[in-house]
């Protein structure tokens, strides 16, 4: 079913859909992370929340700093320089206030691609994961983390079977949509449309609201669908310091300062400075522009490089003009026309 | 002739030597993508790189930061997602060359970049699998990288495997391809034809066999035909390398990251250190970043002063 009234703020789609103890996934696959949104959910101070996401950067990094995280299912987290700086992840596990599940980018992907399509598992091609630890080092996971079974049409041959993985709630940045929650993103994909597709809610925040026209003259951009989507935030520059592919780059310099962060006091008042200082997107971009220049912020955005328009059209000639027959062809040829006398 | 170089160009050239000409490579962020630019750009201009997001055929401009990188997506042959890349491409054999780093590796080339320590109280996480443990799994050839990490006997989390226990383990455990060469910031190993064992096959010209061994706590063998002298890259090659990628020879170099920062943003040049400035902080905390900073600005001076000065010495 379709719903009304899909606009809404950041701060109100994330009170309204994200609860404490829920599981979420970052959608984005690397590029064009949902940071709006995920800046919202640290400082509405959610918390427990089991974080699933194949590959996580600094988004997913900051959610873990931030205290929001209580489990997180990966198979890659950020680690800038692993041996000198200060790493969320790295300081959680130890003080074992997270516990983590470990895959491969593709496993976590299968997992999400079997919760999207609704299949009951996802088999795994060879069996390379038996020969490593990711099989054999299961933690909150445990014996469902995957199995081992029979393939009955070639017996004897060993397959890995991952169960599939429905996420509460996906946030995600994508280019465009329309206020129907038609949402248009392009790119590299990675796993960004199985996790939301596979998730109960989407949120999804957009660096530009389109015309349903815009939308129907470029169906082939939908990835997700009006009737899957729950809610659409309106959040230009959505995505920085991340890149977001047509609209601007990644900002380098601004990442740098999260990666160099050294301690823990340094990286609190980073948040304090950048999430919990600022009260929506909108602020942050001008404490942004505050800080330093607008000029660096114009130096981000994107060039154009626009993909060659297609023709997607046809005759568009409706089937009496393509067959040549009028009205009165009808009266004339068919004999199984009943005439029916009707009020008024 | 002299030219100046670092560890991690040599790195990133000797890599490239190994890509050929029409090979599909899987390649990930940092060296590898460096390399294969390189390759692309003065030995093998049919290469096509595939990248773990989604890209294939990418020219990248400029080094991506990630697999996903939009810098890496503009002017590429296919756009597609994970199923395109791990089932329709790798897992079905289509890739001839995969490209990976690694942090702890053994004499079989099996590889960990998950966890250094116990799994569950681990002494240093590390990023994860990703997609390594398929590009390990499924390539035709695995070329492996090593810049920061260590030769151990025994691993503390096999993430990808590579030769297994040696011999014909990794073909009886059914899988193709396996590790062809280890490239470091001081040597080029290879693994034997038949043990599967590594050896030393080529050393950079300013590191002795000793200096290599140090590192190896098994009994490292050497190439049947003795240790090869690795070739420095052309002028012209260097130059690609530095412009197209500054950071290979500044990474991981925090006083050098701070004075590019402090460029990009325009501000003074102050002895006091970058983050004091951008991050409120507190004193004791300033006092240890300075040590920090101090303890990396003698490490680099030393680092290049040594390296520099061997190399003269041995006449080259």
């Amino acid at each position: 079913m379709r719903e009304p009234d899909k606009l809404m703020t950041a701060r109100e789609a994330v009170k309204k859909f994200v609860r404490d103890g829920c599981s979420l996934t970052l959608a984005n696959f690397a590029t064009s992370e949902p940071f709006a949104l995920v800046h919202e959910v640290i400082r509405q101070g959610k918390r427990d929340l089991y974080l699933i996401k194949s590959s996580g950067f600094m988004a997913s990094d900051q959610l873990l700093a931030a205290g929001c995280v209580r489990r997180i299912l990966t198979s890659w987290h950020l680690r800038m320089s692993p041996t000198s700086y200060y790493s969320p992840i790295d300081k959680l596990l130890k003080e074992k206030k997270v516990e983590i599940e470990d895959y491969t980018n593709w496993t976590v992907a299968a997992r999400l691609l079997a919760g999207a399509w609704g299949l009951p598992f996802f088999p795994v091609r060879g069996n390379s994961l038996l020969l490593s630890d990711i099989a054999r080092i299961r933690s909150f996971e445990g014996e469902n983390k995957l199995r081992v079974v029979d393939n009955p049409f070639r017996p004897g041959e060993k397959v890995v079977l991952v169960p599939p993985l429905n996420p509460d709630v996906a946030l995600i940045h994508a280019q465009r949509a329309d206020v129907n929650g038609n949402v248009q993103l392009w790119g590299p994909l990675g796993d960004t449309v199985y996790a939301a597709l596979a998730s109960k809610v989407i949120i999804a925040s957009v660096e530009e609201i389109v015309e349903e026209e815009n939308i129907r003259r470029s169906p082939f951009l939908t990835l997700l669908p009006e009737f899957r989507v729950n809610a659409i935030v309106h959040e230009e520059w959505g995505a920085h310091p991340m890149e977001c592919l047509g609209y601007y780059d990644m900002d380098e310099p601004f990442l740098l300062i999260w990666y160099a962060l050294l301690t823990r006091k340094m990286m609190e008042s980073f948040m304090d400075e950048w999430i919990f200082g600022v009260e929506n997107r909108k602020e942050y971009i001008e404490h942004y522009i505050e800080r330093f220049g607008m000029e660096k912020l114009n130096s981000l955005r994107a060039k154009k490089y626009l993909s060659d328009t297609v023709n997607l059209g046809s005759t568009f000639e409706g089937d009496m003009k393509r067959w040549g027959i009028d009205w009165s062809f009808f009266d004339q040829s068919i004999s199984e026309m009943v005439e029916w006398e009707v009020e008024g | 002739m002299k030219i100046r170089i670092t560890p991690l160009e040599m790195l990133a050239y000797s890599l490239a030597r190994e890509l050929r000409d029409g090979e599909i490579a899987f390649v990930g962020q940092g060296h590898p993508i460096v390399a294969a630019c390189l390759a692309k750009k003065f030995f093998a201009p049919n290469l096509r790189i595939l990248m773990e997001g989604g890209i294939y055929g990418s020219e990248p401009y400029r080094p991506p930061w990630h697999i996903a990188d939009l810098t890496a997506t503009r002017g590429c042959l296919m756009l597609t997602d994970f199923a395109g890349v791990f089932l329709g491409i790798l897992s079905r054999g289509f890739v001839d060359v995969g490209i990976l780093g690694c942090s702890q590796i053994d004499k079989y080339g099996n590889i960990n970049t998950t966890v250094v320590g116990d799994y569950f109280s681990p002494v240093l996480r590390l990023p994860g699998s990703g997609g390594a443990h398929e590009v390990g799994s499924f390539s035709k050839r695995l070329l492996i990288t090593m810049a920061g990490g260590r030769f151990v006997e025994k691993l503390d989390y096999v993430t990808t495997p590579g030769w297994l226990d040696g011999g014909d383990s990794r073909r009886k455990a059914g899988l193709p391809g396996g590790p062809e060469a280890l490239i470091t910031k001081k040597a080029i190993f290879r693994f034997h034809p038949e043990t599967k064992e590594m050896y030393l096959d080529a050393r950079y010209p300013w590191v002795s066999v000793e200096e290599i061994r140090k590192e190896i706590p098994w009994d490292l063998k050497v190439a049947e035909d003795g240790v090869k002298v690795a070739p420095l890259p052309t002028p012209e090659q260097l130059r690609f390398i530095r412009e197209f990628s500054p950071l290979t020879a500044l990474r991981r170099d925090y006083y050098l990251m701070e004075k590019i920062t402090e460029r990009h943003w325009m501000l003074e040049p102050s002895e006091e250190p970058l983050l004091t400035r951008i991050v409120e902080i507190r004193d004791e905390d300033r006092e240890a970043i300075k040590r920090r900073i101090e303890e990396k600005r003698r490490a680099r001076g030393s680092f290049f002063k040594k390296e520099i000065e061997r190399w003269r010495a041995s006449g080259q």
